[in-house]
């Protein structure tokens, strides 16, 4: 039985996404100027950003495996944790635009970070596109495992490099202190970690699901 | 005994000499692209200043490599496939295909910028600097593209499928070109667009290594 599916898990999880929003929106934060209460976004947006780059992560290993040695279900494993990542990455625009909206006066300012969201978010829809348009299953998987890999590759500059060379609002470039700095204090980050934890595991718990779910589909397929 | 990799080079500059149509399309492409935006902005009244002189440049260039680019697999049909597949590796066959896209569409952007700046006029400087990144372009396109196109190829409908899975996949490239062009605009010189260019390098480096690892799994299926 996969770690994943065991209830010790999910209890896991259901107490540390509690924790994130009663403690996210309760426990003393700083107080900081322009941004005040909505420092506590940090437990939602900066944390779905990272749980997205390790869902997306997890995704890309499948796919390298799927390439190593064709196993179908490195594929579906791919695939779904793709479909979080895409998700996550989803909530981690919208959060961050509301974000914007309060503290930069605008939902959507350009900035190089905004942009490389999307576009990450782009290349996925292209992923789940290119997956439609090819039948024959082992040919699907094996393009979209190679695309998969090339596209996170073109992703990681994208997203690390480029914004770092340009001014950005958010904290941590184009002058800008980084949030360790000046507020990412002890009563912070005691939410914080938990939170990243908090959602990755609940869209690993999720995609678990849906894999499970492919599973059973195939094997009615293959009975009926 | 030639190299593989200077024969399969040397037979797509052949196959694209016999149908010239190809590259003579490519050319009416750039042509009639260059024209409609030409019109455009000769009707409509807002300025026309050099930011936008370069992004338009660099979005008709991309444009037109994808759309050069994405006939790389599609030209072979399948029985030929076969033949290229007994006669030589896949790494030979990935490694040509991007020495021979990096050298059409560096002619190709000649080309364009030639027919863009005779109706818009060329803010550039002509140096050896321009012509270099008009080189170092196509290198990065077409290490970014070439691989997507043998994606693509596979897929039911390929130039959808090129725009969806090329586009995003070279934005970090088409901005890096921006800002090199831009930075070559205010001031000529080396040391003036290195870091960057160093940049780009590194991607096209990353990108390139990948197709060669990448490719033999779809050459197989």
């Amino acid at each position: 039985m996969n770690v994943a599916d065991r209830p010790v898990f999910r209890i896991i999880t259901l107490i540390l996404l509690l924790y994130t929003l009663i403690g996210g929106l309760l426990m003393p934060v700083p107080r900081v100027g322009i941004v005040n209460e909505t420092i506590r976004n940090q437990y939602f947006h900066v944390s779905m950003w990272f749980s997205m780059m390790l869902v997306l992560t997890i995704s890309v290993v499948f796919s390298i495996r799927y390439l190593m040695n064709s196993d179908d279900m490195d594929d579906i494993n791919a695939v779904e944790f793709a479909n979080s990542g895409l998700i996550l990455g989803i909530l981690g625009i919208c959060t961050g635009a509301l974000w914007a909206k309060f503290t930069w006066g605008a939902y959507w300012s350009s900035d190089p970070k905004q942009n490389g969201a999307a576009i990450a978010m782009l290349i996925y829809l292209g992923y789940l596109v290119l997956r439609s348009s090819i039948q024959d299953e082992q040919t699907r998987a094996r393009v979209s495992s190679v695309y998969n890999i090339f596209a996170f590759a073109s992703l990681v500059p994208l997203l690390y490099i480029l914004p770092r060379m340009t001014d950005s609002l958010h904290p941590g470039s184009g002058g800008n202190p980084g949030f360790n700095i000046y507020d990412l204090d002890n009563n912070m980050r005691m939410v914080f970690y938990p939170s990243i934890f908090a959602w990755t595991f609940l869209f690993i718990w999720i995609s678990r699901l849906r894999i499970r779910t492919r599973i059973a589909e195939k094997a009615l397929i293959e009975l009926s | 005994m030639r190299s593989p990799l200077l024969a399969l080079i040397r037979k797509d500059f052949q196959i694209e000499w016999r149908n010239r149509f190809v590259i003579s399309g490519a050319l009416l492409y750039i042509l009639s692209s260059v024209f409609v935006t030409y019109l455009s902005f000769e009707t409509s009244v807002a300025p026309f200043n050099s930011s936008t002189w370069q992004t338009l440049f660099w979005i008709i260039f991309i444009f037109s490599a994808t759309n050069f680019v994405s006939r790389s697999f599609a030209r072979e049909e399948d029985r030929s496939k076969i033949y290229y597949y007994q006669l030589v590796s896949p790494e030979a066959m990935i490694l040509a295909k991007n020495i021979y896209n990096t050298l059409l569409l560096f002619i190709l952007s000649g080309l364009t910028w030639a027919i863009y700046s005779l109706v818009f006029g060329s803010p550039l400087k002509l140096d050896s600097l321009f012509f270099m990144l008009l080189f170092i372009a196509s290198f990065s396109l077409s290490s970014s593209l070439t691989l997507i196109s043998a994606i693509a190829s596979k897929g039911a409908n390929q130039s959808t499928l090129m725009v969806v899975l090329g586009f995003p996949v070279l934005v970090p490239q088409l901005l890096l070109f921006i800002k090199l062009s831009s930075l070559s605009m205010v001031e000529s010189g080396w040391e003036n667009v290195g870091p960057t260019l160093l940049i780009l390098l590194a991607i096209d480096a990353i990108l390139l290594a990948l197709s060669y690892i990448l490719f033999p799994y779809l050459w197989r299926s």
